[in-house]
């Protein structure tokens, strides 16, 4: 494996744009899928219909591929920030600079499009001795898969806030709820994937190192998750036994419930990525110390 | 010759078939739905493999950042690839279902026919048995047996004498 990364950019670029246009039209057809699955199963029927739902695999595996379409642009992007500058295009000349450099602005691009070069190189390589940058030196490892997860969680955050926003003027009780429900659903479920995904990702690769990003991310996720699944579970609840009145007060109970559990909550999934997290750096240092993990917590060594 | 109203004849039908419930709009739907997906599926397919193969290719983008995108991107292909075996399944048991469909659906035609034919006979042989003015046996018609008696008459009231 080279450490440098060398690419014709122009060519990256048209990737990107070849490819990313034609998720939307897979997105498309999963829709008319979905809604003529579930029309088939709710039509009465004489017939056994026994057919599995894979709409929301293809929906993650849209938002995968999304993900993936814009990572050749942004490494474009990284070549010519490094190279010297966005402006100084040199008609699909292949430019090449050190890898982990490339991959580092290539993650924050794509986490953060609307950052300015200047803002995306900062964040991505900071200054020198600067322990605020997001991913580089000697400690990067995959930062796309970083990205895929800061990404989705970034999605689903955004979907928790559009939902519990302050509803409507004129909207009624049910749409309220019904809509607290969707989104409670819309955040919980993408997040219970990402987060196992996540904590599979660092024990498998416990023998690359990890950054202070990744572990950043995997509490939050765990921590969103956590906080967010008793208010989507007390929702659906609710709204089994008494419809979208219900579900209003399935959240309550909820949220009442999940404050009284305190720190026996605080234990299980946010822990449980702690000390995966823990165990992956002890391994690759061969060393018992948690001098990496403890400065997370505000315990720096002054490495 | 009229059989009498005792006499063995042909057994009433029970009730008509029942057509059964058949979503063929629905099914339809989704087979097309299906077509569409699996044709999106493959178009998506091949243009990344298109890309993996030359601008994303070992030799036109050298370095880790492009083995880790061409391993991710393989990755999701593979899985695009397994969603379409599956959703080539789920197409062929809705053709299954079709076909099943137009089975129940002919043999409802079927039964209903049979049906149709058993209720005629039954009509018929009620007709050879009973006179349709009054509802009696023929038989009785025939040999005059449901006139009233002299006794039934005389007790009527206004009766004859």
């Amino acid at each position: 494996m080279s450490d440098r990364t060398f690419a014709d950019v122009d060519a990256l670029e048209a990737v990107t744009a070849e490819l990313l246009p034609t998720v939307p039209a897979l997105r498309d057809a999963t829709d008319t899928y979905r809604r003529a699955l579930h029309a088939l199963r709710a039509a009465p029927s004489d017939l056994e219909v026994t057919l599995d739902d894979h709409a929301p695999d293809l929906d993650d595996l849209a938002d995968l591929l999304t993900l993936l379409d814009q990572l050749p642009a942004a490494f474009a992007f990284a070549l010519r920030l490094l190279d010297g500058g966005l402006d100084a295009r040199d008609g699909g000349a292949c430019r090449s600079y050190p890898d982990q450099a490339v991959q580092a602005v290539a993650a924050v691009r794509v986490a953060h499009p609307t950052l300015s070069p200047g803002a995306v190189r900062r964040r991505a390589l900071g200054s020198p001795g600067d322990r605020s940058r997001e991913t580089t030196g000697p400690s990067v490892s995959r930062p796309h898969w970083l990205v895929e997860h800061l990404t989705r969680i970034d999605a689903t955050l955004l979907g928790t806030r559009v939902a519990l926003e302050p509803p409507a003027a004129g909207l009624s009780a049910t749409p309220r709820a019904l809509r607290v429900v969707r989104g409670a659903g819309r955040v919980t479920g993408p997040l219970s994937l990402a987060v196992p995904a996540y904590s599979q990702h660092v024990t498998d690769r416990d023998d690359h190192n990890l950054t202070d990003g990744d572990r950043r991310v995997g509490l939050a996720a765990a921590t969103v998750a956590e906080g967010l699944t008793p208010l989507a579970m007390g929702a659906l609840a609710g709204a089994a036994v008494g419809g979208p009145a219900g579900a209003l007060v399935g959240i309550a109970v909820a949220l009442v419930v999940s404050e009284a559990g305190g720190a026996a909550r605080r234990t299980q999934p946010a822990r449980r990525v702690e000390n995966r997290l823990a165990r992956g750096v002890d391994r690759r240092r061969g060393t018992g110390h948690r001098d990496t993990y403890e400065q997370d917590h505000g315990i720096r060594s002054g490495r | 010759m009229v059989p009498g109203p005792g006499a063995p004849g042909v057994p009433e039908p029970g009730p008509a078939p029942v057509a059964p419930r058949l979503p063929w709009a629905e099914l339809r739907a989704l087979a097309a739905a299906l077509d569409d997906l699996l044709d999106e599926l493959d178009r998506v397919r091949l243009r990344r493999e298109a890309a993996l193969h030359d601008a994303l290719s070992r030799e036109r983008f050298v370095g880790a950042a492009g083995d880790d995108l061409r391993d991710e991107l393989g990755g999701q292909l593979r899985r695009s690839r397994h969603l379409r075996d599956r959703l080539t399944e789920d197409r062929e048991e809705v053709a299954r279902l079709l076909a099943a469909a137009a089975t129940l659906e002919q043999r409802h035609a079927d039964d209903l026919a049979a049906w149709r034919l058993a209720r005629a006979a039954w009509a018929a042989d009620q007709h050879r048995r009973y006179d349709p003015a009054s509802g009696l046996p023929r038989v009785w018609v025939e040999r005059d047996l449901f006139r009233p008696t002299h006794v039934e008459a005389a007790a009527s009231p206004g009766g004859h004498r």
